[in-house]
């Protein structure tokens, strides 16, 4: 008897989002690996992340790679990011817009979002920090004076509609951000598409936890998500963005000195690499990192994946 | 629609006609015939014009030839003789002439106070969101200067964006306000558009460009615009003084756009039905200047967000479980120092006043340090989406919301309260008032989608509390009655409640009347009222749909629901077996069933007994088999009050299978275990259910059931 290959039939699909000439992500049909049962469509992309200010927390090692004087300026890390490190796109956190930091203004803050948008073509993610009204402020001002569409957020479930709103008007695509919970992240996504936002412009980021620090949680979160988009949930489509850098680059492993961890540089690179993959693996379409070597090494495995399982081929 | 009104409607049309007419004439010469006609900075042209046809007007001949076209269109209406959809026609022509007119007066440079885009923007951010919470276009003038700034500063504390426009007989709110030195600006909420009749306009195409750029709308998808306006915009008209005919007929555009108008004068009302069946004014008045706004807003549904309480104490969820100690009370109300009792009741919307707290008795004041009064609480509620049904869920809620203020202490419900003011509380000037502005404050916050209105009475007089309490007791008793008798039968929608997926991902709880979740915090009235108020959230209605098979609680419906919620895994659902497709567990339950082999029976044992039970499992060990999500054939979380319903694992005999329990769940329950036996037909029954004082292993407990000659051990194995 001939053996017949048992295939899963998923009827659902992610939101395939245009974000420049270069960078599409979403479209697919099964996670990364599955080609067998359907289309892997998109490569996801890597996003590097950089500041409105100087990263005082950063480990020295991951200060050192990027040169400090670099990494003073915005508009230079943008550009490193983009031309030497590889960027896909630029993740601009706003960190020194929160009201207990710098507590840059709404209107500087637009200001030096646009100063990012002209230094590269890359996309460009742009999120303000600080309460929610210094947020919303910001919202407001870098929707309405972006010099190119932007992916703005982030949209939370007690503080989606100024974003929303502003987004609309600014005709940009919205991040929507949920504590790591298949129900909210599912009510976030109706309640923003209520107010007349198109589905097709949001993307998702489902809260990270680093390996070893709520990476599993976030992980079966994320397939959670995944596998209802795939059974055909209409408002699971999106496609999701996880800040893997972020939750790394802080843990006690890749700062204590200690010879049997290994190298300390290389610590904070292998964290951030196998967090970000395994995020890929459960579906994530836009990882952001810091480290350059990461880029390196995650786009190195996106390519292996994407070409051993010939998902690209079979999709076509 | 009232004779008198399309007449005037009109004859208001005719007079705009000829007013554009000849403000298109007059500037004809005036301007270069290529010059473009347009409001300045705006990529809308004129934003009616454009929302309605999708059309642009590029010059003053476009001008001369859509009033051609509107005058020919309508060259028919003479009469009155046309219906409601006729007239409102009529109102979008007048304003789209009047549109016109400004456009063309603008570019022929004179001063028209357009809203331009970027304030559009700065301000449609605020109203979408929600910070504005309503837009006013006031049309005409106050009666006097201190109305004037009485109804403004009204409007102002309510979040609400007023744009001033047109004048009465001579007079204008913007020169009454300006006289009363009110600052008018965009940070305090008010616009001046200008004092003539047609200034109106400007208001309502700053509105229109809202949903051309919120609504994702494109020009000339007139009857989409229309109804974004009239759903999400909350604009209404507030007519002061009087009106000409040339105001009606631009009332009549307004209520086109689905902006009500409320008139200080008697006109003629006007209503129709909305979806849900509710009369939706859309011309109406008040003649009493302290209640008009109060009227505007209740007229076009706007609530206005309060998240603060003011109250002269703290108040957060953190002081919730904070006690007021007997040496620090200034007043208590209940316990066993006096008569005690609250209260919630639904009444129509008519029937209550918004706002209204009404304290009938003592005052903290007037009573000595450290004693009692008798305290009634009345709470009357009233909403479009109310259901007497909610009334025990809004109760249940005076306990936590009166907890959150510090120095006050807030214990049982109904007609067994407790309640405790500190001396602190009372140094700082609560007083019995401000409960009631706590639960006025916190009803129309959290439940704003089915309350609309809140007016609430406190007494403590012992007199009128000796004449209501019968009343109340009454009404709780009718109540419990009607949960009682509900049962699954009489209903036709079930809800679910998917809240514990986050960590069960294919769990479902389907919520009956006779089965609540198997958290025990939800029974079908929560879910019922829960969607209600979060219609996205995660309590949905569930259509029984046909019987697939009654004994064990199947239908078509419900397995349709549970299998597309359960991510597609689970096919089947019943209701009320503990064998064939039992509904799954997420881990939150409150006491676990473990069928017992050799006895015939199953065994109950909840989350907080930690000892060995006769299974050979812990209560912890067993749910660790039990939840996660999946169907266990002989195992079932379930909710504590599950086990005295009458479906209560009813597919496999119920209560007649049930061998062992805790004791103090069986004194707990026993008064309704002893009435589910008599109903049974096996009086004595609970008496022969075995416990941890009697054994706590299988071979003792069957020794005791033979003994008792327990029924479970005739019925035969469960699996
Ligand atoms: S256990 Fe309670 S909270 Fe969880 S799904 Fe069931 S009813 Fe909802």
């Amino acid at each position: 008897m001939e053996f017949e290959k048992p295939l899963a039939e998923w009827k659902g699909q992610v939101q395939e989002i245009k974000l420049s000439d270069k960078v599409i992500i979403g479209g697919e049909q099964v996670f990364p690996n599955y080609s067998f049962d359907g289309k892997c469509s998109n490569k996801p992309a890597v996003a590097i992340e950089i500041n409105d200010v100087f990263p005082e927390n950063w480990p020295e090692n991951l200060k050192e790679i990027w040169n400090t004087d670099t990494l003073k300026s915005p508009v230079e890390r943008a550009k490193k990011a983009e031309k030497e490190f590889g960027a896909d796109i630029i993740f601009f956190d706003m960190i020194g817009t929160h009201q207990d930091r710098e507590n840059i203004s709404a209107n500087q803050a637009a200001e030096n979002m646009n100063a990012i948008l002209k230094a590269v073509d890359t996309p460009v993610i742009v999120r303000p920090d600080g309460n929610f009204e210094k947020q919303n402020k910001i919202f407001a001002k870098c929707c309405e004076l972006a010099e190119r569409q932007i992916i703005i957020g982030s949209a939370k479930e007690d503080n989606y509609r100024t974003i929303t709103a502003s987004a609309l008007a600014g005709n940009h695509f919205i991040i929507a951000e949920a504590p790591i919970d298949v129900n909210i992240q599912k009510q976030l996504n109706i309640l923003i598409t209520q107010m007349n936002f198109p589905l097709e412009r949001i993307i998702m980021d489902p809260m990270t936890g680093g390996l070893g620090y709520g990476f599993e949680y976030t992980y079966s979160v994320m397939e959670r998500i995944r596998l209802q988009t795939f059974m055909d949930d209409p408002f699971m489509i999106p496609p999701m963005v996880c800040c893997v850098g972020q939750e790394t680059w802080k843990i006690k492993e890749i700062k204590i000195e200690d010879e049997k961890y290994g190298s300390k540089p290389e610590r904070g690179i292998n964290w951030e690499t196998t967090t970000a993959i395994g995020l890929i693996l459960s579906g994530a379409n836009i990882v952001v990192v810091r480290h350059p070597e990461s880029v390196i090494k995650i786009k190195n495995f996106i390519d292996s994946i994407y070409q051993k399982s010939d998902c690209l081929q079979q999709g076509i | 629609m009232s004779k008198q009104i399309i007449e005037l409607a009109i004859q208001g049309y005719q007079e705009q006609l000829n007013n554009t007419k000849a403000v298109v004439q007059k500037t004809e010469n005036k301007i270069p015939a290529d010059k473009k006609i347009t409001f300045p900075e705006t990529a809308y042209n004129l934003p009616l014009y454009f929302a309605f046809t999708g059309k642009k007007i590029h010059s003053i001949s476009d001008a001369q030839n859509l009033i051609d076209e509107i005058e020919k269109k309508n060259s028919n209406i003479i009469s009155a003789d046309i219906d409601l959809t006729e007239t409102l026609d009529l109102g979008i022509d007048t304003i789209i002439l009047q549109e016109l007119q400004l456009a063309v007066e603008s570019s022929a440079g004179e001063q028209i106070n357009f809203i331009p885009d970027n304030v559009l923007r700065s301000l449609g951010v605020q109203l979408v969101s929600g910070d504005i919470s309503g837009i006013a276009v006031i049309i005409g003038a106050a009666r006097d200067e201190e109305t004037a700034v009485e109804i403004i500063r009204t409007l102002q504390e309510k979040n609400i964006l007023s744009v001033l426009a047109a004048d009465y007989e001579g007079k204008t709110m913007f020169e009454q306000l300006s006289n009363q030195n009110v600052e008018m600006t965009l940070d305090t909420y008010i616009v001046h558009l200008g004092n003539k009749t047609e200034s109106v306009v400007l208001g309502l195409n700053w509105a229109i460009r809202a949903a051309l750029t919120y609504g994702g709308l494109e020009g000339g998808q007139k009857e989409k615009c229309l109804k974004y306006c009239s759903d999400r915009i909350p604009a209404f008209a507030l007519v002061l003084g009087g009106v000409d005919a040339k105001k009606v007929a631009t009332a009549v555009g307004a209520i086109a756009m689905g902006f009500p108008i409320i008139c200080n004068f008697e006109v003629p009302e006007i209503s129709v039905k909305d979806d849900h069946g509710f009369e939706q004014k859309l011309l109406t008045f008040e003649l009493n200047s302290n209640k008009l706004v109060e009227k505007c807003l209740e007229v076009r549904n706007i609530k206005v967000k309060v998240t603060e309480v003011p109250i002269p104490v703290r108040y957060s969820s953190a002081f919730e479980g904070e006690r007021v100690r007997k040496e620090d009370v200034a007043l208590e109300f209940g316990g066993k120092y006096s008569k005690a009792f609250e209260f919630v009741e639904m009444k129509n919307l008519d029937e209550v006043e918004n706002g209204k707290i009404e304290v009938i008795g003592k005052k903290i004041n007037e009573v000595e340090e450290s004693s009692a009064l008798p305290l009634g609480i009345v709470v009357y509620v009233a909403g479009r989406k109310m259901q007497k049904d909610f009334e025990p869920i809004l109760e249940i809620r005076f306990h936590n919301f009166l907890n959150q203020a510090t120095g006050i202490m807030h214990i049982g419900h109904r007609s067994f309260v407790w309640l405790r003011i500190s001396k602190e509380a009372k140094k700082a000037g609560f007083k019995i008032k401000h409960l009631g502005t706590i639960l006025q404050t916190k009803f129309l916050d959290e439940f704003h989608s089915i309350i609309d209105k809140v007016e609430i009475h406190i007494y403590t007089e012992l007199e009128m509390i000796n004449k209501f309490m019968p009343t109340a007791e009454k009404l709780y008793h009718e109540r419990d009655q009607r949960m009682g008798a509900m049962t699954d039968e009489s209903v036709d929608v079930f809800y679910s409640c998917t809240l514990c997926q986050s960590f069960a991902p294919n769990h479902v709880c389907i919520i009956t009347p006779e089965r609540l979740g198997l958290c025990g915090a939800y029974n079908w009235l929560d879910g019922k009222a829960a969607f209600q108020i979060s219609p996205t959230g995660p309590n949905q209605p569930v259509e029984k749909g046909e019987v697939v098979n009654a004994e064990i609680g199947e239908w078509e419906g419900v397995n349709e629901f549970v299998y597309k919620a359960s991510n597609n895994t689970l096919e089947r659902f019943s209701a009320y077996s503990l064998i064939k497709y039992p509904m799954t567990s997420c881990g939150c339950f409150e006491c676990i069933i473990a069928i017992l082999p050799g006895t015939g029976g199953f065994m109950i044992v909840d989350r907080t007994f930690l000892e060995m039970t006769p299974c050979g499992m812990t209560f912890s060990t067993l749910a660790g088999v039990v939840g996660g999500g999946q169907q266990t054939p002989g195992f079932l979380g379930i909710g504590l009050n599950y086990i005295v319903s009458k479906k209560f694992v009813s597919a496999e005999g119920g209560l007649k299978r049930l061998v062992w329990m805790p004791s103090y769940v069986k004194e707990r329950f026993r008064e309704k275990l002893d009435k589910r036996a008599d109903e049974l037909v096996v009086p004595g029954l609970v008496d022969k259910i075995a416990d941890e004082t009697i054994c706590s292993d299988l071979a003792g407990l069957i020794e005791f059931l033979a003994e008792k000659d327990h029924p479970a051990l005739k019925m035969g194995e469960l699996i």
